[in-house]
């Protein structure tokens, strides 16, 4: 019976090539952006998930209030850890990640500027269950200045040789007064003695690194207002982490409190009354990398550079793309059932007749659709192995199906099969086979039956599409209003050094002889901007006490910050060379002034209480414009600008240049540099550049759903297709008729067209509102943001309505322009 | 065999019911070869399609071998119909995508007939109606005499106690009409009670009893 089924099932599929192709290739091209979809969902689901015991591991944030200026902060005081350790029972054990700025390490001939070295406790082992290749989890990084490095830094370093108990010498390509000053620099890491070598970290860990050096290598950190390392505790089996959020509070009291009290003059008790808050919670492994920003309300800013973050809102927009594309396919191959449903009524009512009752009819459908469901799948799978590599391209991730790689992949994917095949085959199945034999078999050409049901597919399809098309609209309108939107100053023509540390006091004659190159028009060093993590402190506002600080985000720039990147002043003054008081001085942007909410701030002060010595007070000079100087997903905050010594150099040098003969302008920037940076690689970019990185989410986001709107459409267009070409020739007849009463060709095709245009107007109707819903929640995630335009709402309409119309009418011409006399004589 | 008890066929046309058949009362012996004949529309075809339970009648009483179809279930009336009854269709109403061989072997399928036996009784029918050369061929290959003779054959391979036929020639020429009326009267001989609906004053003759049907009555 089964092969009788699969015969005529196969025999369909030859005989009725157009449908057969329509239905596998739109079900495949479905299947694979599915499974692509699919794969990139799993991937980000599964972060950090491959930790032993991921479900007891927290990290401890501060989440604060005071004076209605929430904050989430990642990074919590030094004695945090141990402190939870000894007062809280439920606390296995913890670890804590420390950044202390790079080095450039040395073995043998070969140097490397490394940036990736973080510090922790001997404990991270045991929080962070990850391989050891060489060396002894528990011991190797319980003394100072010892060293774990991952696989790929030892290829590096040292090829094929054994890594652990060799030293790898910190170059001094730092001057050493820098690093002394910044605290990084000590004699005890002059060099780090390699004690273990782990596998990389796994591409799905939201932490990673190349080098993980002992905590006690630096001074720890120990006071309890300062944010300087990010803490990750173990809770025992079974303890209830809100039961350990309580117990924090107390914590607060014991430990923060007197280093408040003595800071601000006031008692944590008077400082927590007032509506204030301040308290450390917890946030399970698991949900940074998804749910950080979003649930827990984490500042970005105070993540380590190397953490990796996305948005569970992606999560939701790829699900809803890979079901629905699916939902395309699934729906042509029900459409094109239907439509061939009379030619298969037939079969159905013979079948009847030679004694089939209704389940066999069932299941033969069933074995039809299945049928068609595996050589989709099975072609989408061959499709998936040509478009994965450009997938990973746009997505930026390295995914691949492997058949073998789990247990449940192949059970998975014929259970896949069976679902696509049940759900596109339900309609045929039921559907056709309630026909009674006498209703079908009493006439030769039934009467036409036209599902309604083909109606409120069509239009679900082109709902779907429409849906994608006003996204993909509005992304990339948004994505250009921040390419063109003025940031309030020039980002045109600046190109950057992020690597200048190099030059430390050499700072100045470096950009002298810069200057010297007449298509080179300013130089200004300062700190690093347009990055997460632009540094924030309380600042008091003309007195040195108090716990009313307002939260102000700092740089520090030189004297020719303002002319090289053209930001406009408001009021008063910018550094000058003239004033050497400047050094303690500070230049505030609008958005500060407008936080201290004095008519004319110039003339007062800000002090930053952490020690409050000289260096911590600041005479307000000058108001500059806002300027964007982090993305557009923030709003401009309140930001104080401090002056770069001029005889030390940051990371960043900015240089604004003509780009008449701009090939030999970078050259002489490059001459220039090797001059002054003993051989060290000059890292330089184009700012533009740098500022479009910031958006690569989006970016992603915008090209998957370019591409896979445009194949929606593709899918749906297809099945139009297929649908119009049924139409047309079932109405052969009435058309050739209406010829011979006197229609013309235009009103014969506005007849045949007609039906389909009211379908995509009604699926235009459905598509906006549900479009607006989703695209606005979208854009709330920008600061800066564009409104919705109801021209991008015609306009996607209006896109699908010429599409479907163009494959229609395809049909339509050449069923009107058909010989009346030939389409008559038929039958 | 077959005992029709006030059986009336009518459509609910919104208010108005339109009748198809009329209080009908007739009974078939097994062995008999019935015409039905009557002009356009007289129901004739909806009568043939109640006794095949093809079709249910709106009211009357129904009884095949003294059961009460009209009260039976679907999977019981399809039970009793594959089990007795063969259908031949002016439209021969093959299965296009199947060929001759295929087609033959269908019914026996629904009937779960074993492989062997079943590849045993289509050699034998193929043979009997010397269509052996053209088993691989599927419908669409063959003439209308051909198409129906296969259609014959797929009734009869089951071997149902009737066969209803619907003008089985009524699109043959009158040389290939006269061959399939021979082998249904043949079979008629073997035992095989024949029912057929038919235009033709000729293909009446065929059979042992012809009963006239008008707007749905039955002419006396």
């Amino acid at each position: 019976m089964l092969k009788n089924y699969l015969l005529v099932a196969y025999r369909n599929l030859v005989r009725n090539k157009t449908f057969t192709i329509i239905n596998i290739a739109g079900l495949a091209v479905g299947v694979t952006c599915f499974i692509a979809l699919t794969l990139f969902i799993l991937n980000e689901l599964s972060y950090d998930r491959f930790y032993k015991n991921a479900g007891q591991i927290y990290r401890v944030y501060v989440k604060s209030n005071i004076n209605k200026n929430e904050s989430c902060n990642s990074k919590t005081p030094g004695p945090l850890g141990e402190t939870m350790l000894q007062n809280i029972p439920e606390v296995q054990t913890f670890t804590r990640i420390g950044y202390f700025g790079n080095y450039n390490f040395r073995y043998g001939e070969k140097t490397f500027t490394e940036n990736s070295i973080y510090a922790v406790d001997s404990t991270f082992f045991d929080v962070f269950s990850l391989q050891f290749l060489e060396g002894n989890p528990k011991t190797a990084l319980n003394r100072p200045n010892t060293l774990v490095i991952t696989e790929s830094s030892a290829r590096k370093y040292f090829g094929s040789v054994d890594p652990v108990g060799k030293t790898l010498v910190v170059n001094r390509a730092y001057p050493a007064d820098y690093l002394t000053r910044n605290g990084i620099y000590t004699d005890s890491c002059k060099q780090f003695f390699i004690t273990g070598v782990i596998k990389d970290f796994p591409a799905n860990s939201h932490f990673s690194c190349n080098f993980l050096t002992s905590i006690y290598t630096y001074q720890i950190n120990t006071a309890w207002l300062a944010g300087a390392y990010s803490t990750y505790v173990v809770l025992k089996d079974g303890a209830n982490p809100a039961a350990v959020e309580k117990k924090l509070v107390n914590i607060v009291y014991d430990y923060v409190g007197p280093q408040a009290e003595k800071l601000f003059g006031v008692s944590i008790k008077q400082i927590l009354q007032n509506g204030n808050q301040y308290s450390y919670r917890l946030q399970p492994l698991t949900s940074i990398y998804l749910r950080s920003i979003r649930d827990y309300g984490i500042d970005l800013n105070t993540e380590w550079g190397d953490i990796k973050s996305s948005d569970i809102s992606y999560i939701y927009i790829f699900s809803a793309v890979a079901v629905f594309i699916l939902l395309l396919a699934v729906i042509n191959f029900m459409n094109l059932a239907t439509a061939r449903s009379e030619k298969r009524a037939k079969e159905v009512g013979v079948r009847k007749t030679l004694g089939s009752s209704k389940m066999p009819l069932v299941l033969q459908f069933f074995t039809e659709a299945i049928l068609m469901s595996f050589i989709s799948v099975s072609a989408g799978l061959a499709l998936l192995e040509i478009i994965l590599p450009y997938f990973n391209g746009i997505v930026g991730k390295n995914l691949h199906l492997n058949f073998f790689g789990s247990f449940y992949t192949i059970p998975m994917l014929i259970l896949f099969v069976l679902i696509v095949g049940i759900v596109a085959g339900s309609y045929p199945a039921f559907y056709l086979s309630s026909f009674k034999p006498a209703d079908i078999l009493k006439t030769s050409s039934g009467k036409s039956r036209r599902g309604k049901l083909r109606s409120v597919l069509v239009i679900t399809q082109f709902a779907i599409s429409i849906i994608l098309l006003i996204g993909t609209v509005t992304i990339k309108d948004q994505l250009d209003y921040i390419q063109k939107k003025n940031l309030g100053f020039d980002k045109e023509n600046l190109v950057y050094i992020n690597n200048a540390s190099f030059l430390g006091s050499k700072i100045e004659p470096f950009k002298q002889e810069l200057l010297q190159n007449h298509n080179i028009i300013s130089a200004s060093n300062s700190s690093r901007m347009f990055v997460s993590g632009i540094p924030g402190s309380g600042y008091l506002f003309n007195q040195k006490t108090g716990f009313d600080p307002l939260s102000i985000q700092y740089v520090k720039a030189d004297y020719d910050f303002l002319k090289t990147y053209k930001i406009q002043l408001i009021k008063g003054r910018f550094f000058s060379k003239v004033f050497p008081s400047d050094s303690s001085a500070t230049v505030i942007n609008e958005a500060a002034a407008k936080l201290i909410g004095v008519s004319n701030p110039i003339g007062s002060y800000l002090f930053r209480p952490e020690g409050a010595s000289a260096e911590n007070t600041f005479k307000i000079i000058g108001i500059i414009k806002d300027f964007n100087y982090q993305s557009l997903h923030k709003k401009i905050g309140a930001l104080a600008i401090h002056l770069q010594p001029e005889n030390q150099s940051s990371n960043n040098i900015t240089i604004r240049i003509r780009t008449t003969d701009l090939k030999n302008t970078l050259n002489y920037i490059n001459r220039t540099w090797q001059n002054f940076s003993n051989g060290e690689r000059m890292n330089l970019g184009f700012l533009d550049k740098r500022l479009e990185q910031l958006y690569t989410s989006e970016q992603k986001t915008s090209e998957v759903a370019s591409v896979f709107s445009v194949l929606a459409i593709f899918i749906a267009c297809l099945g139009l297709f297929g649908l119009a070409a049924f139409v047309a020739e079932q109405r052969t007849k009435e058309i050739g008729m209406r010829k011979v009463l006197g229609a013309s060709v235009p009103e014969l095709i506005v007849l045949l067209s007609k039906e389909f245009t009211k379908w995509v107007i009604i699926a235009n109707i459905i598509a906006w509102p549900v479009a607006y819903y989703i695209m606005n929640n979208w854009l709330q995630n920008f600061a800066y943001r564009i409104d919705l335009s109801w021209w991008v709402f015609v306009l996607s309409g209006t896109i699908a309505l010429l599409i479907a119309l163009a494959t229609v009418s395809m049909h339509a011409i050449k069923a009107a322009t058909a010989n009346p006399v030939k389409s008559l004589r038929y039958e | 065999m077959i005992k029709l008890h006030n059986i009336e066929k009518y459509y609910n046309n919104k208010i108005i019911k339109t009748f198809v058949l009329r209080n009908i009362n007739m009974e078939i012996a097994e062995g008999e070869f019935v015409s039905i004949m009557g002009p356009s529309g007289a129901g004739k075809t909806t009568l043939l399609n109640i006794i095949g339970m093809l079709d249910s009648a709106s009211e009357g009483e129904y009884y095949f071998y003294d059961e009460p179809v009209h009260k039976m279930n679907e999977k019981k009336l399809s039970q009793l119909h594959k089990s007795y009854i063969g259908f031949v269709f002016q439209q021969y109403h093959l299965i296009d995508e199947l060929t001759v061989y295929e087609n033959l072997e269908t019914p026996l399928l629904y009937q779960k007939v074993k492989t062997n036996d079943r590849k045993g009784r289509v050699a034998e029918t193929l043979d009997k109606f010397n269509m052996v050369a053209k088993k691989d061929l599927f419908p669409n290959q063959l003439s209308g005499g051909q198409q129906q003779l296969v259609a014959i054959a797929r009734a009869i391979i089951a071997q149902p106690k009737l066969i209803l036929a619907d003008e089985p020639t009524g699109n043959l020429h009158s040389d290939q009409g006269k061959e399939i009326m021979e082998i249904l009267k043949a079979l008629n001989k073997q035992g095989t009670t024949i029912v057929q609906v038919t235009h033709s004053e000729t293909n009446a003759e065929y059979g042992n009893r012809i009963i006239h049907l008008k707007d749905g009555w039955i002419e006396k």
